[in-house]
């Protein structure tokens, strides 16, 4: 009963967190700020979300795999993140590298 | 012709006609419209001969399609300018919203009126009683694997059909990429090698899982076969693995096994007399597992290709 409660409460924070990530991903001007917010839903939305879910599972075999998914997630969105930012910084460059060669 | 209604006749003029223009208009964007319309009446048509849930599917569909080719346009915006100008941004949004809401008022008409869940009991009962003899006890399993195993093999065949035209397309038509591509391997991501080497043995031994899984609960070579793909992408990206080399035979011949044992499978079982693909129950577990397992690697394989050849693409620029 308690725990069925604050599963609900744990996974209305994720949910909220979650929708405030989406928000801002689509209100943010460029990459960089983007990545800021992903980074919202990947620190609270997603842990909160698995571990309300957690507090529902039935059985241990449920309980560790929503583990897994918990220490994997962040791992993978901070490499995505990554990668996302050094995709833009190169763009930059590249477009920086090309109007040197336009202005001599 | 006189017990055919004048709507549906209209109906199906229409449906001809855009759908030949989804295919024979050229630029990409009024194909997608196009197709939306098709798809919309499509779902009309569905709803006509009595199946609200093949027209709530078919609308889903749409209104995915829909929302992808507003991001792609939109995408497109960016890319062309810094800036994309004001205008064609609530534009893309108001083609967007006009095209989405239609159906969106689609799906609430269908829900209510089909009582989703209170309805008609479906194909359920048939395969819950059946399952015994399927030789797996998940359902859904049952149904792709055993009893509609036909319609399985044809969606394996589209998405080798769709593998090899892309990559015709890649290496044949010169097509200009809508976007530029950045090779983030190019100077070597410390954080992608480190993710990527400590990922993939998880990817590998989940993929396991999900094909074994499959048998009994959520799971299956789909799913495997996409999971799969995800790891060689990462690793493809991370230059773990080279870069696959399509002049060797049997790198072209792995996104067709699939499709080939899937065949061979069917044919067997002629032979000892049953139908194409009607498995005896003794065998049917042993069959839709090695089946499974053929086509995890297959769909695997199919997928990571596509991966693999924008990848290319990236890297030849």
């Amino acid at each position: 009963m308690i725990a069925d409660l604050v599963g609900a409460i744990l996974l209305s924070i994720g949910a909220g967190a979650l929708l405030l990530s989406v928000v801002a991903f689509i209100r943010f001007p460029d990459a960089l700020s983007r990545i800021h917010a992903a980074g919202l839903a990947g620190s609270i939305g997603f842990p909160v979300l698995v571990l309300g879910l957690m507090l529902d599972a039935y059985n241990v075999t449920a309980v560790l795999q929503y583990a897994g998914i918990l220490l994997l997630g962040p791992v993978a969105s901070a490499t995505v993140a990554q990668v996302v930012a050094w995709a833009y910084r190169h763009r930059l460059e590249a477009m920086r590298a090309a109007r040197e060669r336009r202005g001599r | 012709m006189t017990d055919v209604p004048f709507y549906d006749s209209l109906l199906c003029l229409v449906l001809v006609g855009t759908g030949a223009g989804a295919v024979l208009v050229r630029s990409p964007l009024d194909s997608a419209i196009l197709f939306g319309t098709f798809s919309l009446l499509m779902a009309v048509v569905w709803l006509r001969l009595g199946a609200p849930d093949l027209a709530l599917v078919e609308a889903m569909l749409e209104l995915v399609m829909i929302l992808f080719v507003g991001t792609l346009g939109l995408l497109r915006a960016l890319a062309s300018r810094e800036r994309p100008p004001r205008e064609a941004m609530r534009t893309t949004r108001i083609a967007t919203a006009l095209i989405a809401l239609p159906l969106l008022a689609l799906l609430l008409i269908v829900v209510t009126l089909s009582g989703v869940g209170g309805g008609t009991p479906g194909l359920a009962p048939l395969v819950r009683s059946e399952i015994h003899a399927s030789g797996v006890e998940n359902a859904v399993t049952a149904v792709l694997l055993n009893f509609r195993s036909l319609d399985t093999l044809l969606e394996v065949s589209v998405l080798l059909l769709a593998v090899v035209g892309t990559l015709f397309l890649q290496r044949h038509a010169r097509i200009q990429p809508d976007t530029e591509l950045v090779d983030v391997s190019e100077h070597g991501m410390p954080a992608l090698a480190w993710f990527a080497a400590r990922v993939a043995p998880l990817g590998v031994l989940f993929t396991v899982y999900l094909w074994h899984a499959g048998a009994s609960k959520a799971g299956g070579a789909f799913q495997a076969g996409a999971l799969l793909a995800g790891t060689i992408g990462v690793l493809l990206m991370a230059r773990l693995l080279p870069q696959p080399d399509i002049s060797v035979w049997w790198v072209r011949a792995l996104p067709a096994v699939g499709v080939v044992a899937f065949a061979i499978t069917g044919m067997a079982m002629l032979a000892l007399g049953n139908m194409f693909l009607e498995y005896p129950p003794a065998l049917a577990h042993s069959l839709i597992l090695g089946i499974e397992a053929v086509l995890t690697i297959a769909i695997g394989a199919c997928l990571a290709g596509l991966v693999a050849e924008i990848s290319a693409r990236a890297r030849a620029r």
